[in-house]
């Protein structure tokens, strides 16, 4: 292939990207993006798409466009031999999950609904607390584009499950496309209660039954009611569209859903690499995170954290307080609202001053935080059972309802989003990232660039080689990489040793307990060192017990990060300033 | 380099303006195509159906759902009214009676054996929308709505609070009108100057008062607001719209003289605002014959791009929510405070100065 077009058409904006093989190696030829078209007065999504196009040729030379007719196949100089695309126009794909038990089948559906690329807007159980007409409302309150209904092992209750799809019926929820379509409806629960959901709901919803994704409590089977997900978003979401069934006749194979295409990508590099990684995209509106631990993929999405859309929602999770311990000078709590609300109503806006630019941080820095303890609850293993599950590959476990990400043992993570990837100074991402996550042992951290893992990630799908090689050479900025001990110590003193080895290495340091270091590493360069945790500091291998490894450069370098896990909740005076300085992130 | 994307606002003593007026469901349209309409015609209407209340029969009755045809006095179809008997258990030769009555007037829908629930659907709510502005029917949108074509004042504002609202147009600090006017409609209370939360929560249930505009409230006045328990009773209180955004903020004058020129109009305000998927901005509008249009000396831009000359509102600190006019769009980005590259233009403000200002810190005024 010697030229590929990847779009992504998300909720503000179209982005193109253009790869073009060059000397046998492909590269990223260019990247261009208009606004999404999808709402009035537009209403047609290929508005955009054409837009994006046409800036893409401005800006690569490379001649895309015929009339309105993409030019294929490419050769050297003009059109395209692949175009693919994803899609998360319109607020993606927004489902709600209903099931029997909350703990079992409900949290069973939404893992199926996340893996499949959704937003899970709303989650009901017979045993969430509410009552049935509570229930309806608040579906009807969600406005989803789909339902996931689960419930009952097969042969088991067959009575919650018709209660739950009569609370479905009492709701009677519009599709946000097409006032005369119907809702579409997956039930993926006990196989013997098919026959009274279909009678239930048969007369009001589009509705397909597909295999029980928990036929046995001790067996999660998401990959059928994941498929039909797929199937129906491009067949009752995607198709009712405005202007996408034209894109859909353009493009090479499906339009992915924006997140599943990342989570593709996501897997496919843990693969390849044999690491665990992690990646978190935080947007305007939700935040994803993506975790493949030991094999084990999982997907969360905090539909309601983000840096615009969502900011104010940020503050009322978060509250005042923890988002305040994020500055390094005070502000008052009624002007941190209404700088948050005048964010949230005019979403496009950008700090304009340091002030301002220190309080999107701070926020992001909560945001990522609640994002990812959200994703920690999610990427458990099953509950209530003492046996295996199946995500992609299965393991054991040794406790049920554990979580499977343990941050000692991941090797890379990888930020995205537009206050990560374009924070003035490198440093600045690189801070966010240390106080959200609070990373423990030694992590390689990098930035998305050009916000193109979702165009890469549809790529995989046809083409994994390309797409990770591209990843690698054009959108991934390595900042270096974090070693933060686990645990606390009282009183002062070392509370790391680092000896470098090689024959141009760095002098041998010694890092304060409660400070920050960082040590200048080029991106491409590495360096063997000795670390000594003071006891009873942690570096994974356990209390006091010196770790070797391989630290990989960045565009920030080595961090040494003595602070101690789990951060104080509220940083010492002067402290915030201090980090920052070291770190080398103030303006 | 992207394609520019400025928002826009528009702030018009007259323009036209086509309105969608649509259902929420499809229904029946009650005008025609070219046929003129006054604010108040009712131009569609549709039966939104009841809602549907589930009873949970045989779990109040201590029975199996299997159980619920045994019991059931009433079958899918039937109209029951509130307190109608559902099914009812007669025990020991008649000396126990335990019963279940409905909880809501409507129609049987189903009974269900196995889950023991009673469904019956309350009636269906009549829903009807209004012209909103005197004009003409332009199109006809199916059997959902129509776009009606008018002209008059336009004023959008940022943010709002409460639906559609009719009333006078007044100032807060200023007089009131004639009797007459204030007592037959509601009014619509402007304060320039911004006004304070013990005096807005006041008007919350205070009759007469269809609407309040201001430049800017703080959020937790915003809280006070949203929150029901303050209503005082109210079944409908005051729809409240800020023109320009959260915190203590004056309002500009160019905007105040326009709503001074239409003080004693009779305006249409709705506070519906969406921020996303579908922007929606809440909005103050006054029907104007277009005969009476008197052109601007000041020029800007009618399709809310961003270009010299027109008029602009500041979105960040440290000039948020100050007006100015665009003097030039440079090319080539700058460096800012912050140390980000971004494109920029340079505005003028009143009086005399001047400001460089990222792009996406601008709001046009349009109009």
């Amino acid at each position: 292939m010697n030229a590929i077009l990847a779009i992504d058409c998300g909720s503000t904006t179209t982005k193109a990207v253009l790869i073009v093989q060059k000397d046998g190696l492909h590269r990223l030829a260019g990247s261009a993006q208009s606004p999404t078209t999808v709402e009035a007065p537009y209403e047609d999504v290929m508005v955009g798409v054409w837009n994006s196009l046409e800036e893409a040729e401005a800006l690569t030379g490379r001649h895309l466009v015929e009339g309105e007719r993409l030019i294929r196949p490419g050769d050297s100089g003009r059109g395209v031999d692949l175009f693919v695309s994803t899609s998360s126009a319109g607020g993606g794909l927004q489902m709600v999950v209903a099931g029997v038990v909350g703990s079992m089948s409900s949290e069973s559906a939404a893992r199926a609904a996340l893996g499949a690329g959704a937003i899970v807007t709303g989650v009901l159980s017979v045993d969430d607390g509410r009552e049935s007409f509570e229930r309806a409302a608040a579906l009807k309150d969600w406005k989803p584009d789909m339902v996931l209904l689960a419930g009952g092992t097969d042969g088991g209750t067959v009575a919650h499950v018709a209660s739950m799809a009569e609370v479905i019926r009492a709701a009677d929820p519009k599709p946000r496309f097409g006032t005369h379509a119907r809702l579409p409806v997956i039930f993926a629960g006990n196989q013997e209660a098919s026959a009274e959901v279909l009678n239930i709901l048969g007369s009001v919803c589009e509705i397909e039954t597909v295999p029980n994704l928990r036929p046995v409590l001790e067996r999660e089977d998401l990959h059928p009611a994941r498929e039909t997900i797929h199937d129906f978003f491009l067949e009752h979401v995607m198709a009712r569209a405005p202007g996408y069934e034209r894109l859909m006749e353009m493009v090479d194979g499906e339009i992915l859903p924006t997140p599943a295409a990342v989570g593709f990508l996501v897997r496919a590099l843990s693969e390849r690499r044999s690491k665990n990684v992690m990646a978190v995209d935080i947007g305007g509106a939700t935040t994803d995170v993506f975790s493949v631990f030991r094999g084990a993929f999982n997907r969360s999405v905090s539909a309601n954290l983000g840096m615009s859309y969502s900011a104010s929602n940020v503050l009322e999770e978060a509250g005042h307080a923890r988002i305040l311990r994020w500055l390094p000078f005070d502000m008052e709590r009624e002007e941190l609202e209404n700088k948050i609300m005048n964010k949230t109503i005019r979403p496009t806006v950008i700090p304009q001053t340091v002030e301002d630019l220190s309080l999107e941080q701070a926020v992001a820095r909560e945001a990522l935080r609640l994002s990812f303890e959200q994703h920690r609850e999610l990427a458990v293993s099953l509950k209530g059972v003492q046996q295996q599950r199946t995500i992609g590959d299965t393991f054991s476990q040794s406790r049920t309802g554990a979580s499977l990400v343990d941050l000692t043992s991941l090797d890379l993570l990888i930020a995205s989003g537009g206050c990560l990837s374009h924070a003035p100074r490198r440093q600045q991402a690189m801070a966010m990232v240390l106080d959200a996550f609070q990373l423990e042992g030694i992590t390689e951290v990098m930035v998305d660039n050009v916000f193109m893992m979702p165009h890469l990630g549809v790529l995989a799908s046809v083409d994994e080689d390309i797409a990770l090689a591209v990843m690698e050479k054009d959108c991934l900025v390595p900042l270096g990489t974090v070693v933060a001990p686990r645990g606390r110590r009282r009183g002062e003193g070392w509370a790391l040793r680092v000896v470098f080895r090689g024959s141009k290495s760095p002098p041998a340091l010694e890092i304060p307990w409660g400070e920050i270091a960082v040590v200048p590493l080029e991106p491409g360069s590495s360096l063997q060192a000795e670390i000594q945790p003071r006891s009873p500091l942690d570096l994974g291998e356990g209390r006091g017990k010196p770790v070797r490894s391989t630290l990989r450069g960045g565009e920030v370098g080595l961090v040494f990060d003595a602070r101690g896990r789990p951060l104080p909740e509220e940083p010492p005076d002067g402290a915030m300033s201090l980090w920052l300085e070291r770190l080398g992130a103030l303006t | 380099m992207s394609r520019g994307l400025t928002p826009s606002l528009v702030v018009s003593p007259h323009t036209d303006f086509r309105l969608s007026r649509q259902l929420p469901l499809p229904g029946e349209i009650l005008v025609q195509e070219g046929q003129r309409v006054a604010a108040d015609q009712v131009v569609a209407r549709a039966e939104r159906p009841g809602r549907l209340s589930i009873v949970h029969v045989t779990s109040r009755l201590g029975l199996d759902p299997a159980d619920l045809n045994k019991v059931l006095k009433v079958a899918a179809g039937d109209q029951v009214t509130e307190g109608h008997l559902l099914a009812e258990v007669i025990g020991l030769w008649g000396l126990f009676r335990a019963r279940c009555d409905s909880p809501v007037t409507g129609k049987v829908e189903y009974a269900s054996n196995t889950t023991g629930h009673v469904g019956i659907r309350t009636p269906p709510v009549p829903i009807e929308v209004r012209s909103c502005v005197d004009g003409v029917v332009e199109q006809r949108i199916g059997d959902e709505g129509v776009v009606v074509q008018g002209s008059g004042a336009l004023i959008q504002g940022i943010y709002g609070l409460g639906g559609e609202r009719r009333g006078i147009l007044r100032f807060a600090d200023k007089p009131p009108l004639e009797a007459r006017q204030e007592v037959d409609v509601e009014r619509v209370l402007v304060y320039p100057r911004g006004v304070d939360s013990d005096a807005l929560s006041g008007l919350l249930g205070a009759p007469g008062v269809a609407a309040v505009l201001v430049a800017g409230l703080s959020s937790a006045t915003i809280r006070i607001l949203r929150d029901p328990e303050n209503w005082k009773g109210s079944p409908s209180p005051p729809t409240v719209i800020l023109t320009d955004g959260f915190g203590e903020l004056n309002m500009d004058p160019r905007i105040t003289a326009i709503l001074e020129e239409l003080t004693g109009s009779l305006a249409s305000v709705d506070g519906t605002t969406q921020i996303r998927a579908g922007v929606v901005r809440p909005q103050v509008l006054v029907s104007r014959p277009a005969s009476s249009r008197i052109e601007e000396d000041v020029p800007s831009s009618r399709h809310g791009s961003l270009s010299v000359g027109c008029r602009v509102r500041l979105l960040a600190a440290p000039d948020f929510a100050v007006h100015g006019t665009v003097l030039e769009l440079p090319e080539e980005p700058r460096v800012i405070e912050t140390g980000s590259s971004v494109r920029v233009a340079v505005v003028k403000l009143h009086p005399d100065r001047i400001r460089v200002v990222p792009r996406a810190n601008l709001e046009v005024l349009a109009g």
